[in-house]
């Protein structure tokens, strides 16, 4: 036997909690990463990357960009050495997820009732009532089981020290679940050698979860409900997704313009065999153009009145409409505020510590501390607007604080955190490269946090930005145990 | 050359790369109904077009490169065959295929008809000119299992026609669309109507009419009625189905 060198031997974490290294200690991490996939041949682990790429090209597991008359396909590039969770850290999260969406369901609940939160004092009124995403036509819409959050995509970093924090509650339409399960499928079919006899847990039962929990909130008596999901349409970047789930869960897939709401607040569906009651509505497509009824009266995307239906209590949106309030990044937080406030429970799962520029004395600190914080304007999603200071020019400096002095609500501020490392193959090797989470939750009567989650990893070195749009890619994630 | 203008080229709306393309865009569109397998396939088949260069086609390589297109197209048939559910998509994809196929296979004849009316010796189809057809279609073989011999050119034009068993024939296309259509209605309780009930009338009597003889001008016309009452058929269907609903 010739005698092997290990993958890992030129391994070396600079900053950052090592997902793999820094759980050492653990005999499934120990076995499947730093024996098994240790001893691989490098040149053979990049050809097989590079067929993995090919088959998910093949499979259209892509986002699609339009450019005039062209169709350009791409992949989320895809790193096939998994990032692992052990079981005791997973159980942490689960708990910690669970909580938090808890209190944001009763935190919503109550801003569209009595709003106690606010006449208490907790949270200042004008932050919910005055923020784009709150609508009032909610008020005092009573929703099945009280949950306006069904599918919920935290995202999680890592500390320096391993401890989990969260960066924000993604409670409207998360995506990248399709991604979870994909990925998953694609290291069972092409890296069979490094998942035999690992005992990591299904995703594959996503689908199943996600209609059980949407039924479980269906309109009252409503025995055997009919779900859809509304989609934007095939020019959505996320289409892809939403044929996935739609599948995933056996039920049609439809646009605005397939439904119709008729004089008795009932939703339809139309079918070749006429129309089909619909009780339960998945949709991927924003508040604003849900229903020209009520919002944009220009959406060609929505179906007229579906407001109605759903305040007739004859239909369930999921996510609820005005659910966005609750993951604004100047609500996230007050969150240990409010979990102290609805379930009398310390945080779980912490939060980074946020600046808010609406108070004071927030912003004179983050005004003098612009070189050491991140800076991002609320209400922006996708990594758009982020200023990360520490790698700003001084122009890009100046230019934030004019637009904070100007709109100080619109920004919150937080430390520079470091990103956890997971080992990633790239052309010197395994290379560390920054991580994130976003493991996905369901809720219905209760709350199913599917064990696993999209891990998105920022291929350029010393990046820590993981968004697609700005050159991330995906992992498997493997929870243990 | 002209076989990259067939091929290749995107300003060509017919050549097979854009056709590919075309047949990608609407599979995207209507991916939440046809399977992941045949999707998978498209996407395969139209990157191996899409992957040639104006260098890769040459005269030396084309039947290479059309053999791999045609072989794809047939494998695609075997993807939707072996994996898609039968559900109510499946029948219209089913009637699609029955109505392009009856239409192709008349056009095929017209154009090797046409061929020969212009030749020199139009009055008698010859025996060479007969068999050329019948390969075109790949008919050859299936035709010779069913006559003898001596059989007579129009005897080929019949059995690409009429045949009852020849998968190509426009009866037996035909015959698989009208099945279709009441696997709708009797499954999916979605009756035809009345426009689509004459359009289908007029085709099933069309087809019962064999013109003599079945050869040059008398041949042409009678395809190009057969077109015209595939086309009626198709957009009686669109109406029914498509149209407002």
């Amino acid at each position: 036997m010739p005698s092997h060198q290990s993958l890992f031997d030129d391994y070396g974490v600079e900053n950052g909690f090592c997902e793999v290294t820094g759980r050492n200690d653990d005999p499934d991490v120990s076995r499947l990463f730093l024996k098994r996939l240790a001893g691989r041949n490098l040149r053979t682990l990049a050809r097989r990357q590079k067929g993995a790429e090919a088959e998910l090209y093949n499979l259209g597991i892509t986002f699609t960009v339009y450019s005039g008359d062209k169709t350009i396909d791409r992949i989320l590039p895809f790193d096939i050495v998994p990032r692992p969770i052990t079981a005791a850290d997973f159980a942490e999260l689960e708990a910690g997820v669970i909580q938090r969406i808890k209190a944001l369901n009763l935190f919503l609940h109550d801003i569209y009732h009595d709003q106690n939160i606010l006449k208490d004092g907790v949270v200042p009124a004008d932050l919910v009532t005055g923020n784009k995403y709150f609508l009032k036509e909610m008020m005092g819409v009573d929703l099945p089981q009280g949950t306006y959050t069904h599918i919920c995509g935290t995202d999680l970093i890592r500390d320096t020290d391993g401890k989990f924090l969260v960066l924000e509650d993604n409670c409207r339409s998360p995506s990248g679940v399709s991604y979870v399960v994909e990925n998953r499928h694609l290291m069972m079919r092409l890296f069979p050698d490094l998942m035999e006899g690992a005992k990591v847990r299904p995703v594959s039962d996503y689908g199943q979860r996600l209609r059980e929990k949407l039924s479980e909130t269906a309109p009252d008596g409503v025995g055997d409900p009919r779900i859809v999901l509304m989609t934007p349409g095939i020019y959505n970047s996320a289409y892809f997704e939403h044929v996935f789930l739609a599948r995933e869960m056996g039920v049609p897939l439809v646009e605005g313009r397939d439904m119709f709401v008729d004089e008795n607040d009932q939703v339809y569906m139309r079918t070749v065999a006429g129309p089909e009651p619909v009780h339960v509505i998945y949709r991927r497509i924003d508040d604003a153009f849900l229903d020209p009824e009520v919002f944009r009266e220009d959406s060609q995307l929505g179906t007229p009145g579906l407001m109605r239906a759903l305040k007739a209590g004859k239909l369930t949106i999921a996510n609820a409409p005005g659910t966005g309030v609750a993951d604004d990044k100047a609500i996230y937080a007050y969150l240990p505020r409010i979990v102290r406030y609805y379930l009398d429970e310390d945080l779980k799962l912490g939060n980074v510590h946020t600046y808010i520029c609406r108070e004071k004395d927030d912003l004179a600190y983050v005004l003098d501390h612009l070189d050491e914080l991140v800076v991002k304007p609320v209400g922006e999603s996708g990594g758009y607007g982020i200023v990360v200071g520490p790698k700003a020019s001084r122009k890009e400096l100046d230019e934030v604080a004019e637009a904070i002095k100007d709109d100080p609500s619109n920004y919150i501020a937080q430390p520079m955190i470091n990103l956890s490392v997971c080992p990633t193959l790239t052309s010197e090797g395994l290379s560390p490269r920054h991580v994130d989470l976003r493991p996905f939750a369901l809720t219905g009567k209760d709350t199913w946090v599917m064990p696993g989650g999209l891990t998105r990893v920022a291929l350029r070195r010393g990046s820590i930005i993981v968004n697609s749009s700005q050159g991330g890619g995906s992992k498997d994630t493997w929870v243990l145990g | 050359m002209i076989a990259r203008w067939y091929l290749i080229d995107r300003d060509n709306p017919n050549s097979v790369i854009s056709v590919l393309t075309m047949a990608r865009e609407n599979a995207r569109a209507l991916r939440h109904l046809i399977p992941t397998e045949m999707w998978r396939h498209i996407n395969m088949l139209h990157a191996d077009v899409a992957n040639l260069t104006a260098r890769k086609v040459t005269l030396v390589r084309l039947n290479e490169i059309c053999e791999q297109v045609r072989l794809g197209c047939q494998a695609h048939f075997g993807v939707v065959d072996s994996t898609w559910y039968r559900d109510e998509a499946w029948l219209f994809h089913k009637l699609g295929c029955e109505i392009e196929r009856a239409d192709e296979t008349t056009r095929l004849m017209d154009i090797s008809n046409y061929k020969l009316m212009a030749s020199d010796n139009a009055l008698l189809p010859t025996k060479s000119w007969w068999n050329w057809l019948l390969r075109q279609a790949s008919a050859y073989q299936a035709f010779r299992r069913k006559h003898q011999i001596n059989a007579e050119p129009a005897d080929a034009a019949a059995f690409l026609l009429f045949d009852s068993d020849f998968p190509r024939s426009v009866r037996l296309s035909v015959l698989q669309a009208f099945s279709r259509l009441d696997e709708l209605e009797t499954d999916y309780q979605s009756a035809p109507g009345q426009k689509l009930l004459v359009a289908r009338t007029a085709l099933s009597s069309r087809l019962k009419n064999r013109p003599e003889p079945l050869a040059g001008e008398t041949l042409h016309a009678y395809l190009d009625e057969v077109q015209k009452d595939l086309i009626a058929f198709a957009d009686a269907i669109a109406d029914r189905y498509f149209d407002g609903g």
